[in-house]
């Protein structure tokens, strides 16, 4: 299993409330409940942003978002410390290239 | 003729708990985790032990290294599930089966087309194999609620693919 960065990050980030942003521009706000290594990512009590433009969720309480069209995940400031992860993914990064 | 697949004698760690499908399926068959699948078969004590816990979730882990937790699919198996294609579809049906690759069996399964300018079209698709490359969404659908729905009165644009 390679560059495992990102899934430690989110992993340790589980049980917070995030908005995952898609590639097919639909923005589904829940708390994080579970990560895998290919970054699939399952939410639990989820809400669209928009839900008058997309109505096709609502009776979806839980979803699985497969990792591949995920856009963005938007996540709350103070739970990331930045600096940190910046230098490990430098770190990762660099242990990549060798 | 054999009435069971032949069983490799050292499978790939991620595949441990899928189970080949019966010999009816034909030739062609796919191997993924099929629900009920485990009462089906046979039990003569064969090289895959049938395990509760996605061992074959965890490939990696399998080697030996720390336990690690996936984000499954286990938990969706035979419940209703809404499912948005990377197209922009959205596909509802009984969830049967998955694999590492999210390719999904559908059982029941119907299409809700959206528009802006009638109610909810429901079309009916029967089982479908929907590979995963195309699944973007999973969601598990709550019968409450959705059967509360007023499809026919629910105007909105269909969704947008994935692609740019």
């Amino acid at each position: 299993m390679h560059a495992t960065l990102f899934y430690s990050f989110f992993k340790s980030l589980v049980g917070k409330d995030v908005v995952v942003e898609l590639k097919n521009d639909l923005s589904i706000c829940g708390t994080l409940h579970s990560v895998d290594q290919y970054l699939n990512i399952k939410l639990t009590d989820i809400s669209v942003t928009d839900p008058e433009k997309y109505p096709h969720m609502l009776s979806v309480k839980n979803c699985f978002i497969r990792g591949s069209v995920v856009h963005y995940v938007q996540l709350p400031a103070d739970e990331v410390d930045t600096q940190l992860l910046q230098d490990a993914a430098r770190k990762e990064a660099l242990q990549q290239k060798q | 003729m054999r009435t069971k697949p032949p069983l490799p004698p050292a499978p790939p760690p991620w595949s441990a708990a899928l189970l080949p499908v019966p010999a009816r399926a034909g030739p062609g068959a796919v191997s993924l985790a099929i629900a009920g699948g485990r009462e089906a078969r046979p039990g003569p004590g064969g090289p895959f032990p049938l395990r509760r816990s996605p061992g074959w979730l965890c490939g990696a882990a399998r080697r030996g290294g720390p336990s690690i937790m996936t984000s499954a699919l286990e938990n969706y198996i035979n419940r209703t599930v809404a499912v948005i294609t990377s197209d922009g579809r959205m596909i509802v049906g009984t969830l049967k089966g998955f694999d590492q690759t999210i390719n999904l069996i559908l059982d029941e399964s119907h299409e809700r087309v959206f528009s802006s300018s009638q109610g909810v079209e429901q079309v009916v698709l029967g089982l479908y194999i929907v590979r995963g490359d195309n699944v973007a969404v999973i969601g598990e659908i709550d019968e409450e609620t959705d059967s509360a729905l007023d499809l026919g009165n629910i105007r909105a644009e269909p969704l947008n693919s994935v692609a740019h």
